[in-house]
């Protein structure tokens, strides 16, 4: 059983003060109108358990842009270039949804496994992960549907919980118990721990019945040339705001920068939605339509991820859901996934 | 949501029977409250999916260059209309490749402003839509409220040119829509600077704005060009600027005012002052209005002796 303090609201305010000492502090805050992931200032507070934010918060770990290298140019020629050296300061995220900490183990498969990525690994060696307890599963919620949970704390370091009065903070990496155990708090009795477990199981409740997608990696087979991808892209825009907003989206783009004095090599998000999206130097585009970037936003996902690396690359938040332009449902696009013949394929050729 | 009327329904489907159309592109209801999804309907059978109603906020005009040399059916509010009109006129599509249904729009709902009223998710927004507003529990909100902030500069509530009509036509309105423009243009140079950095800031260079504006046709836009490679696409504020300031640029004399890249944008940028500016200049010096007359030839393509001149340096 996990270690498990008991975090009073009287002591909340002092305990955000020794995380703030701890590292800067990264918490879901309103700004410009936008429920979202910030860096809180010195007298901020964070704004917890008002549901998800509108953008998940995998930019602390994995930025939008950011420069991997520096040159100068000096008279007629680029004299010097240097690497970008990653970023070492101590970071707590507090407040993450579990579906938004569930992406972490995958990305950490992708950034830290075979390939070792320096930007992507110091900011996850830095940074304290405290997760809060799901309270409120909405309508376009599916982490149930990918063996996740309103309180399913994979890839956090802490999870809290609240209780009457304050909350439970449960430890769950041993980074969680070793922070945890400077903080000074009074370990929780039965009756927190009681209170916790009651709180995550009326969250488990508000969610709605759905199929499981475990398994749908093997029904994907033989689906590659299945006309489901066009009928299902037909109102797609070809935006990039599900695979933006998404946490577990991770493909991204090396381009460079000119400054006036020289230059940055950036690496910044791309996406599977854009027809630029991997074409050739020889103007080859491997995915000449949108029907064909839906498939691979899909078998990405559900089958190439699982393949490779045993999970899947998506959590059920549901957020490419909620911020569609066209109200494109995944759900939708999932279920036609199941009812799709392997025989009608042939024929196609998205 | 309102299904479309039997008979308009009964009419489209024989379109679709006769051959008179192809593909019809109209509304259906989408998985999430309040809000609505484009529908592509190529059977007759399937005419009853289509609705008509506030929740009908996408710019179907848009999807039209994916269909040239097809016959195409297609439901349009007024803004949409405006932007077919700007469309046509530069030689994009033929009014008789099109059968339009109008639909006599009142404004279309702005969700984020109905989740800030009834303190919820966009997902989970309760009651419904009755013809005096939105009504959630015990208030009952009026359309005024909730309607895009847009809709009250709406130029056309209904289309001009159409083969059918939804719903009784609301008096025009004829807003001073140029007025937020006069307000910034009184600010001062830095003023100006500060407020297009703040609103600005929100852009997280999704594209979204590009991909449902009809005017944004380009086979490959200036952004994803590689060779030369003109943009780093970068969310660094000089990157920003420019890809909005570049596309705003690029609709000069072409934008008609339809908005849906305002309602569209998943970070709430008010991108209508930007491109509103450029529809205000383009009236000031050129007396055009893209989005009125299709036979007429737009600003930038003519020359006339008297055109001004004055902001040639």
């Amino acid at each position: 059983m996990p270690e498990a303090y008991h975090l009073p609201s009287g002591q909340y305010d002092a305990w955000l003060a020794t995380l703030r000492r701890h590292g800067r502090l990264i918490a879901p805050v309103m700004r410009e109108g936008e429920y979202r992931f910030d860096v809180l200032a010195d007298d901020e507070l964070p704004m917890l358990g008002r549901g998800l934010t509108r953008r998940s918060p995998k930019w602390v770990f994995f930025p939008q842009h950011e420069a991997m290298l520096r040159f100068r140019r000096q008279a007629d020629d680029y004299a010097s270039a240097e690497v970008a050296q990653p970023n070492n300061t101590p970071q707590v995220l507090l407040g993450v949804a579990p579906c938004d900490a569930a992406s972490l183990p995958m990305l950490d498969r992708i950034f830290m496994d075979n390939y070792h990525d320096p930007y992507y690994a110091a900011r996850r060696r830095n940074t304290l992960v405290i997760a809060l307890a799901c309270a409120r599963p909405t309508s376009t919620c599916f982490c149930h549907a990918l063996g996740g949970g309103p309180a399913d704390a994979a890839g956090a370091d802490l999870l809290l919980t609240v209780i009457d009065g304050g909350y439970l903070l449960e430890t769950i990496t041993p980074a969680g118990q070793s922070a945890a155990a400077g903080w000074g708090l009074d370990p929780a009795d039965g009756d927190h721990r009681e209170q916790a477990t009651r709180a995550h199981a009326v969250a488990v409740e508000k969610l709605k019945p759905i199929e499981s997608l475990a398994g749908i990696e093997a029904k994907l087979e033989g689906l590659f040339n299945h006309p489901l991808w066009r009928e299902a892209a037909e109102k797609c825009i070809a935006c990039g705001t599900c695979t933006y907003n998404c946490p577990e989206c991770h493909c991204f783009d090396i381009r460079d920068l000119p400054l006036a004095d020289g230059g940055e090599r950036v690496r910044g998000w791309d996406a599977c939605m854009y027809a630029q999206f991997t074409v050739h130097a020889s103007g080859h585009n491997p995915r000449p339509d949108q029907g064909a970037r839906w498939r691979q936003r899909i078998m990405h996902k559900f089958s190439y991820l699982p393949a490779n690396i045993g999970l899947y690359g998506c959590v059920g938040c549901g957020r490419c859901i909620t911020s569609c332009p066209v109200r494109l449902d995944i759900r939708q696009v999932l279920d036609a996934v199941r009812r799709a013949l392997p025989e009608e394929a042939s024929r196609g050729t998205v | 949501m309102s299904q479309l009327p039997a008979e308009v329904r009964a009419c489209i489907a024989e379109w679709l029977a006769q051959g008179e159309i192809d593909l019809f592109i109209g509304y259906e209801a989408s998985s999430l409250p309040f809000q609505a999804t484009p529908a592509f309907i190529r059977q007759p059978e399937e005419v009853d999916r289509l609705i008509w109603d506030a929740t009908c906020e996408n710019n179907l005009v848009s999807f039209l260059k994916r269909y040239r040399g097809q016959k195409v059916g297609i439901m349009l509010k007024g803004c949409d209309a405006r932007s077919l009109v700007s469309l046509m006129r530069e030689g994009q599509w033929i009014r008789e490749r099109l059968r339009i249904v109008a639909a006599a729009c009142p404004g279309v709902l702005d969700v984020r402003r109905m989740v800030e009223l009834a303190h919820t998710e966009i997902e989970n927004l309760p009651g419904q839509l009755l013809p005096q507003g939105w009504q959630h529990g015990e208030t009952l909100t009026p359309l005024a409220d909730i309607r895009h902030v847009t809709c009250a500069l709406c130029l056309q509530h209904t289309p001009t040119d159409y083969d059918l009509l939804v719903g009784d036509p609301p008096p025009e309105e004829h807003p001073d829509s140029f007025a937020a423009v006069r307000e910034i243009e009184a600010l001062s140079s830095d003023e100006r600077w500060q407020f297009f950095t703040q609103e600005l800031s929100k852009c997280n260079l999704c594209y979204t704005c590009r991909n449902t504006c009809p005017m944004c046709y380009c086979n490959v836009c200036f952004v994803d060009q590689d060779a030369p490679r003109w943009f780093t696409a970068t969310t660094a504020p000089p990157d920003i600027h420019f890809y909005q300031v570049m596309r705003t640029f690029h609709l000069a004399g072409r934008c008609a005012g339809c908005y849906a890249c305002t309602r569209v944008c998943p970070q709430g940028v008010n991108l209508w002052l930007l491109l509103d500016k450029l529809r205000a200049d383009v009236w000031e010096l050129y007396q055009d209005d893209a989005g009125t007359n299709p036979d007429a030839k737009p600003p930038l393509t003519t020359y006339r002796e008297e055109d001004d001149n004055s902001f040639v340096l």
